[in-house]
């Protein structure tokens, strides 16, 4: 089990939050997904041309099963749960800071394709150090170490591709220039 | 023997498996010296380099970042009483006190020396014992593969003791998110809900990095976590403890075996083997007073154990090609790509790959030893790094490494919906194996099951008609009953915060 088997005991013990609704919401999803195995599991006579194929070999049987033993074990962990006593206000706020963390991922693919990669990610680091409450010189330095680090790391290192962004379309830049940054 | 041996060392000539040697150690020391990382996100992070390796330099990375993990946590478990990884508290028993005591470089020492000589047998019982486990599981049916896959994944979920339900439902969802996508046998779309981008199925790279990754670097941004530097005075005198060590032989070598036992068990690892290896120890001391104030045999004892598990858990994967426990999870997922077949039939189609893998993990105990006795003076500066900054770092590589693998911004979404997921199994203390181990074993098991069944025209009894299958079932049900007694019995006491 490696290291998640520290979970069960782990250095930084820490009092556990929300596991009953999030047993919960996984017991809702699995329900929803059966719910919908009809039309999103097609038998296997229909897709080989009706020939005749065995119960076992079903493409819908695997999900099944598995969805059924997800609500199973997530009902009976969410019964079996202690109360909670959630602060909910708390909540929210975590989860809004990893709402607007996940908007900068995505955002930052997109800025990729226009900007280039050393600059969308200098601009990511930026505003994740800030997030994190980083501010000033701090935040200056580490927005681009972390910038220089992956282009040294992955353009630089492992040569890895990067769409040619739209700003180089406009800039006169060196090949390989481009090719970095 | 000396074939392999041969065999192997000539594979040790690629420059690749040496960078990838050196390297995977010295991230993996790192890794394992900051406390609260360890090396699961650094393996989820590399994962997708490694695709474009060459199988061995690739397996050497990933591998150099999981045995040099448990070394490297050993160091702020001795100078500042913080484990740097999970594996590696009860190092802290016995370590710290002997640190604060003066004798910070014995301390050390005592622990590197220990997981040298873990690392080795373990090492040395993969070379013995995965050849005939693999001759034999060549008599083994496809049901009774499928069983051993199914008994791997309950193992696992029963190991999590008070999480079993929380366990099981997050089994049944990765077996049921491995299925999604275009089914391979009849070609029909499973819960792709019309989509092409979802034919391939669920991207296991994206969802390794979400939980590992980038959930782990959502609960470092906000964590108000700040470590002390350690303030011990590293002097030289790091050798001391590989002669040390030969004075408790028993404690040394009965631990390697816990930490053997433990690995080759799916879902057991590091954790139990060093609670065993430790509390034997001092149950058969003959100054078991002194344990917890600073006993050299009880950090040999949880580091030995702790460290001969990563070569270990190779067995069954290289074996069976049925992994344990997440890391080696992971690792099939670097044969798969390199359409390298686990089990059997790797040791007569691969014997290069399997020669140079043993010699590798032989010099790779060498080299981290090499390193830590070089560096550990700067390495244990290293656990003062705040825990914000270094939730930053993870996710800006996680963000380049879940967008570089395919280009699409969908592999992104997905990784950070497993992010969050991560992020939110975190907060509950429910463990993220079973999900892994779902994503990674539901494809084989339902195979196996397909040909099994299908062969035998549909009979169910092809389940209880073979020994091994049938003992398989025996264990599989001994232990999910064993599973749910726990889990009455543990809400009749007092119900469990999470899962009973």
């Amino acid at each position: 089990m490696s290291e998640d088997n520290g979970q069960v005991e782990p250095p930084f013990e820490e009092e556990r939050h929300g596991g009953k609704y999030l047993l919960g919401g996984m017991a809702a999803a699995a329900v929803i997904l059966l719910t919908l195995h009809g039309s999103q599991t097609v038998d296997g006579s229909k897709v080989s041309g009706n020939l005749e194929v065995g119960w076992w070999a079903e493409p819908g049987l695997s999900p099944a099963v598995f969805l059924v033993l997800t609500v199973l074990a997530s009902v009976a962990g969410f019964f079996a749960a202690t109360r909670e006593t959630i602060d909910w206000d708390e909540v929210a706020g975590e989860y809004g800071r990893v709402a607007i963390l996940s908007g900068c991922m995505i955002a930052t693919v997109f800025l990729l394709k226009i900007i280039g990669f050393a600059l969308s990610i200098l601009v990511f680091a930026a505003v994740v150090a800030f997030i994190a409450g980083f501010r000033g010189v701090r935040l200056v330095v580490i927005a681009f170490a972390a910038s220089a680090s992956m282009v040294l790391i992955f353009r630089v290192g492992f040569s890895v591709w990067f769409p040619r962004p739209e700003l180089f379309k406009l800039i006169d830049m060196p090949f390989w220039l481009q090719g970095v940054l | 023997m000396i074939d392999t041996i041969v065999l192997g060392l000539q594979q040790l000539g690629d420059p690749m498996v040496w960078i990838a040697l050196v390297g995977g150690s010295i991230l993996g020391i790192i890794l394992g010296a900051i406390p609260g990382i360890g090396p699961g996100v650094g393996i989820a992070l590399l994962l997708p380099i490694t695709y474009s390796m060459e199988p061995l330099a690739g397996i050497t990375l990933l591998m150099g970042l999981y045995a040099a993990g448990w070394y490297g946590g050993a160091i702020p478990a001795i100078t500042i009483n913080t484990p740097g990884t999970g594996v590696n508290v009860l190092t802290t028993y016995d370590g710290y006190p002997m640190a604060k005591g003066g004798e910070p470089q014995r301390a050390l020492s005592l622990a590197y020396a220990s997981s040298f000589v873990g690392g080795v047998f373990a090492v040395i019982v993969l070379m013995v014992a995965a050849w005939p486990i693999a001759s034999l599981s060549r008599h083994l049916t496809s049901i009774d593969l499928g069983m051993a896959a199914l008994l791997a994944m309950v193992l696992v979920v029963v190991a999590h003791r008070g999480s079993e339900l929380a366990s099981f439902a997050l089994l049944g969802a990765g077996l049921f998110i491995s299925t999604i996508g275009l089914e391979t046998a009849y070609g029909s779309a499973r819960y792709t809900f019309d989509t092409t981008w979802m034919l391939a199925g669920v991207p296991l790279i994206a969802v390794i990095l979400g939980l590992f990754a980038i959930g782990q670097a959502f609960t470092l941004i906000f964590s108000d976590r700040q470590i002390e530097a350690s303030d011990t005075e590293m002097k030289r005198g790091l050798l001391g403890g590989f002669v040390e060590v030969f004075k408790y032989p028993r404690t040394l070598f009965r631990s390697a075996g816990f930490g053997v036992a433990m690995g080759v068990l799916p879902g057991v690892g590091e954790f139990l083997a060093q609670f065993f290896a430790y509390t034997t120890a001092r149950a058969t001391s003959k100054t078991p007073e002194k344990f917890g104030k600073g006993a050299p045999e009880g950090i040999i004892a949880s580091e030995t154990a702790n460290n001969a598990v990563p070569p270990a858990a190779l067995v069954p994967l290289l074996a069976l090609g049925i992994p344990g426990e997440s890391f080696t999870a992971m690792m099939l997922t670097v044969f798969t790509i390199h359409g390298i077949d686990p089990g059997p039939t790797l040791f007569q189609d691969n014997r290069e790959f399997v020669a140079g893998l043993y010699m590798t993990l032989l010099a790779m105990n060498v080299v981290i030893v090499l390193l830590l006795l070089a560096g550990t003076r700067w390495i244990a500066k290293l656990s003062s790094i705040p825990d914000r900054l270094l939730g930053v770092i993870i996710l800006c590589l996680a963000l380049v490494g879940s967008y570089s693998t395919n280009y699409r911004l969908t592999d992104t979404i997905i990784a950070l919906a497993f992010g969050v997921l991560g992020f939110a199994l975190r907060r509950a203390n429910i463990p993220m194996v079973p999900i892994i181990l779902g994503l990674v074993l539901g494809p084989i098991m339902e195979r196996y099951f397909r040909q099994g069944v299908g062969a035998a025209g549909g009979d169910l009894s092809v389940f209880v008609s073979r020994p091994i299958s049938l003992a398989f079932l025996i264990l599989i049900v001994a232990l999910v009953a064993l599973a749910i007694r726990n889990a009455i019995v543990g809400r009749k006491r007092g119900p469990a915060d999470v899962s009973g």
